[in-house]
């Protein structure tokens, strides 16, 4: 039995445009949040999501299903995000609108005074989301296919382009380096946030 | 934790360890408190992950996606369907691929050499890379035409083309013990043995080799074959270049490596 999304790119190989948009639905929220933790710009991530959807759209006369139609879809997601991460001249990039509006991208939080840090590791998710832009390229996306999307090793390594062992070593070391780098955001938010507190109740 | 314990519980988590690995590692975490605070260390790591505030799709980004494939519709066909003229010009255009990869090729030597390494450690070892890429018809490769038709795909190109995996690229290593840096300024002494890549590259990504480190007979530099770089790496870079997947063939992209090399050289300054 064939799966659903399989048997939708062929439907739409075939001409059922239909097809795609069906696609589109299942795909497109996984892929940006995918690309925005690998671009870490919201308005690029978007523009990638459109790129890696024109590619299937191209490719679509030669689909043949000899692979999960997710392991595709994601190699051409990979291929778009490392393209983008290698051109020249990219803009500092901004993690989400909220980052935008704050005027300064997430993985600053670092540079920032303490006020800022609590501000900052209090909004939802700052911490992680600061912590993996620091991870290399390639530790940061298997991280996120295997942990987030559930992709098995086999399937990033496609994904990727690279062996299962090596996939194993990258999701690794992306979890040890997160885990140190939450522990070390913690441990200096906390004493900061003691020394606001106690510097607010002395007015 | 021992790294190899850490790499057995993250494995653990991914659910991609044998039956009976997972079986004896969750009864070790199970007498083991340091174990399974460990796992639980890293399974929070993941957790945070999945928690992290999902934005929706932007209502418009279909109707984004539909005029840029309406643009596309204007100047090209589909991939794969009959193009006037697309015979005569599939030379050309093989012509063309083989000309860009070497073109691509080229730049990576570039990026290789630009990126500055004046800062931090001093450079203990010579790092000698060797890029070469080459574009193979697919009409050669009857039996591969998936590979062929999403590096079609990807690259763009109505024609498709098989990567090929040679010749290959080479890392040659060498201490920097009897090389001097600068005139008169010797370099640390190191006794590392020598690690050899080959590599190929991937179907996708036709601009960027992938290095296939494996342990391997030690050659000089002296013995890469081809144009070479040589970038002086130090001690910490090295340990980077240590940590490739050595031993166990495994493959990573010259520019990962650099992001490595580039991410240690921040971290130490």
């Amino acid at each position: 039995m064939l799966d659903e999304d399989v048997r939708l790119m062929l439907a739409f190989r075939d001409g059922d445009d239909a097809a795609f948009d069906a696609l589109f639905e299942r795909w497109a929220g996984k892929l940006l949040r995918f690309l925005e933790r690998m671009v870490r710009d919201a308005a690029v991530a978007e523009e990638l999501v459109q790129e890696t959807f024109l590619r299937v759209h191209r490719a679509r006369a030669r689909y043949a299903p000899d692979a999960k139609f997710s392991t595709w879809l994601y190699t051409i997601a990979s291929n778009v995000a490392r393209n983008e991460l290698r051109r020249p001249f990219r803009r500092a990039p901004h993690l989400s609108a909220d980052a935008e509006r704050d005027g300064a991208p997430l993985e600053l939080a670092a540079e920032e005074s303490p006020v800022d840090e609590i501000v900052n590791a209090r909004r939802e998710g700052a911490e992680v989301e600061a912590a993996l832009a620091q991870l290399p390229e390639r530790q940061r996306a298997a991280l996120w296919l295997a942990a987030v999307d559930g992709l098995p090793y086999a399937e990033v390594a496609k994904a990727l382009e690279t062996s299962e062992s090596s996939v194993k070593a990258l999701v690794h070391r992306a979890r040890v380096a997160l885990a140190a780098q939450l522990a070390n955001a913690r441990s200096k938010v906390a004493p900061a946030s003691a020394g606001a507190l106690a510097r607010g109740g002395s007015r | 934790m021992t790294l190899a314990r850490d790499a057995e519980l993250s494995a653990l988590l991914d659910g991609a360890l044998s039956a009976h690995d997972a079986t004896a590692l969750r009864a070790e975490i199970e007498r083991t408190p340091a174990l399974a605070s460990r796992l639980a260390e890293l399974a929070r790591v993941d957790e945070e992950l999945r928690a992290l505030p999902a934005r929706p799709v932007p209502r418009d980004l279909r109707a984004r996606l539909q005029a840029k494939l309406d643009a596309d519709a204007r100047v090209r066909p589909p991939l794969g369907a009959p193009r006037r003229g697309a015979p005569a010009r599939a030379g050309r255009q093989r012509a063309w691929i083989a000309g860009f990869a070497a073109a691509a090729a080229a730049a990576i030597v570039a990026v290789i050499a630009l990126p500055g390494r004046d800062g931090g450690t001093p450079p203990s070892e010579r790092v000698a890379v060797s890029p070469a890429l080459v574009a193979k018809p697919a009409s050669e490769n009857p039996g591969d035409s998936r590979v062929a038709a999403d590096f079609a795909a990807v690259t763009d190109e109505s024609e498709p083309f098989h990567a090929q995996p040679a010749p290959p690229v080479e890392i040659a290593r060498e201490p920097l013990a009897t090389t001097p840096k600068t005139p008169g300024e010797a370099g640390p002494a190191r006794s590392d043995e020598i690690v050899v890549a080959t590599a190929g590259r991937g179907a996708f990504e036709p601009e960027v080799p992938a290095l296939e480190i494996s342990a391997g007979p030690a050659p000089s530099l002296a013995t890469v074959s081809g144009p070479a770089i040589l970038v002086e790496v130090s001690d910490e870079e090295s340990e980077a270049l240590d940590e490739l997947e050595l031993g166990d063939t495994s493959v990573v992209a010259v520019l990962d490596l650099l992001n490595e090399l580039d991410a240690l050289e921040a971290g130490a300054s």
